[in-house]
């Protein structure tokens, strides 16, 4: 894989897509898309799932790039939460997930963040983000990180950590609030 | 409903960017994202928040058939006007890795080839499964050197014609992009077409076999309707399997 394009080429791309270049668009998936289906199959852990979930999310962005601009966030960010959402909706319509022995297949895509290609500045960010979070309570980090990686709902990280789902959802609320202050700073 | 306490609105701006707002509230927060610019400001912000976590999450190349699939599903939204189909032409061979491998598999699944594990005895030489705009295979066309040149049209599931028209099979060179007349289809049957040497020099150069619309009766040496079906042409020799 060669090295991860700028932003910027991403937000060519985007561009180009919404005046109807296909170019752009293979380009686009090109430079995309191992990152979203890393981050499909983690949240989907089915491979035929997230397959179709990359489909939409493409799909998506091809239909969508118009409305991208920057003033909404990075390239890479839009697409992701795209197929976040995607994946979120997914799980929804199937209103089945597998069980915790495919907990492997999750753990499995797990990356440090410390690879040696990655860009120092994006490495900068999760580090300032990872500070943030080492302030949290445990338990309120746990169910940050497997929501947002794993796409776990208030119900499933109830079970997940057997406690109730009020206090799941106290912990992620708070924990919320507290990344926000904690990245004022 | 208590949309209108910045407080609130934040959190939930940051719970539908975690995903963990779900069920009915998403929907709602989904349909209130639609009109209200500040609410999307603050959604984009927590993603901001986040979007470094994605650097803990492995990169995993997705199967080349993925983005066969979206590209068959754009081109069947893409109106199948004969302009266009440069354009077209242009973005199958933007991606040209892995889509011989799909067609194959594709036949495969069609149930044409009878691969035993490193042999096609006395099978094949080349390939095509022809798809409508839609992405159905609508015609599989295997091309033999044995025991003489011929071709086999067998239809899946094509269309009749007007009376007055005909479907005309082309082939569209590998080096250089030439469209070239091969044969005249039969629409109900199987058909098998014997071919001249330079018929074969036509389709082993190929690569990609179009159907366009055509006036009955005409010898037309450029396609003048509009393409109707096309596929990639897969070379079986040189895929190892002889």
């Amino acid at each position: 894989m060669s090295a991860e394009p700028e932003g910027r080429a991403l937000e060519d791309l985007i561009a180009r897509c919404a005046l109807g270049d296909r170019a752009a668009f293979a380009a686009l998936y090109r430079a995309s898309s191992a990152k979203l289906f890393g981050v499909l199959l983690r949240i989907l852990r089915q491979q035929d799932w997230a397959e179709e979930a990359l489909q939409e999310t493409y799909l998506k962005a091809w239909r969508h790039a118009n409305r991208f601009s920057a003033a909404r966030g990075a390239p890479m960010t839009w697409l992701i939460n795209i197929a976040r959402h995607q994946a979120f909706d997914i799980l929804r319509r199937k209103e089945y997930r597998v069980g915790d022995d495919l907990d492997e297949v999750a753990d499995s895509l797990y990356a440090t963040g410390d690879d040696p290609e990655a860009k120092t500045e994006t490495q900068h960010a999760l580090r300032l983000l990872r500070r943030c979070l080492e302030r949290l309570s445990a338990d309120q980090r746990q169910s940050l990180l497997l929501a947002y990686h794993e796409g776990l709902g208030p119900t499933e990280l109830a079970a997940r950590l057997e406690r109730p789902l009020a206090t799941i959802k106290t912990w992620l609320r708070r924990g919320l609030i507290q990344v926000r202050e904690c990245m004022k700073t | 409903m208590r949309y209108d306490d910045p407080g609130l609105r934040d959190i939930l701006a940051g719970e539908y960017a975690l995903g963990t707002l779900r069920g009915r509230a998403r929907e709602r927060f989904r349909r209130l994202l639609e009109s209200d610019a500040k609410l999307r400001q603050l959604v984009t912000a927590w993603q901001e928040r986040f979007a470094p976590l994605i650097e803990e999450t492995r990169l995993v190349t997705p199967p080349a058939r993925v983005f066969l699939a979206i590209k068959a599903r754009l081109e069947a939204e893409s109106a199948p006007v004969v302009s266009k189909r440069w354009q077209r032409l242009g973005f199958w061979q933007a991606l040209s890795a892995g889509v011989a491998a799909v067609a194959l598999s594709l036949a495969i699944l069609l149930g044409v080839l009878q691969l035993r594990p490193g042999t096609v005895p006395a099978g094949p030489s080349y390939i095509a499964v022809l798809q409508d705009e839609a992405a159905r295979p609508a015609l599989i066309v295997t091309s033999y050197n044995k025991p003489s040149w011929h071709l086999v049209i067998e239809p899946k599931q094509i269309h009749g014609v007007a009376p007055g028209q005909a479907m005309q099979v082309w082939t569209i060179a590998r080096d250089g992009g030439a469209t070239r007349p091969l044969v005249t289809l039969a629409v109900e049957r199987t058909q098998r077409i014997n071919l001249d040497e330079a018929a074969w020099k036509l389709v082993k150069g190929a690569e990609f076999l179009i159907v366009t619309l055509e006036n009955a009766g005409d010898v037309p040496q450029a396609p003048s309707g509009p393409t109707l079906y096309r596929g990639y042409c897969v070379n079986l020799k040189g895929m190892g399997a002889s």
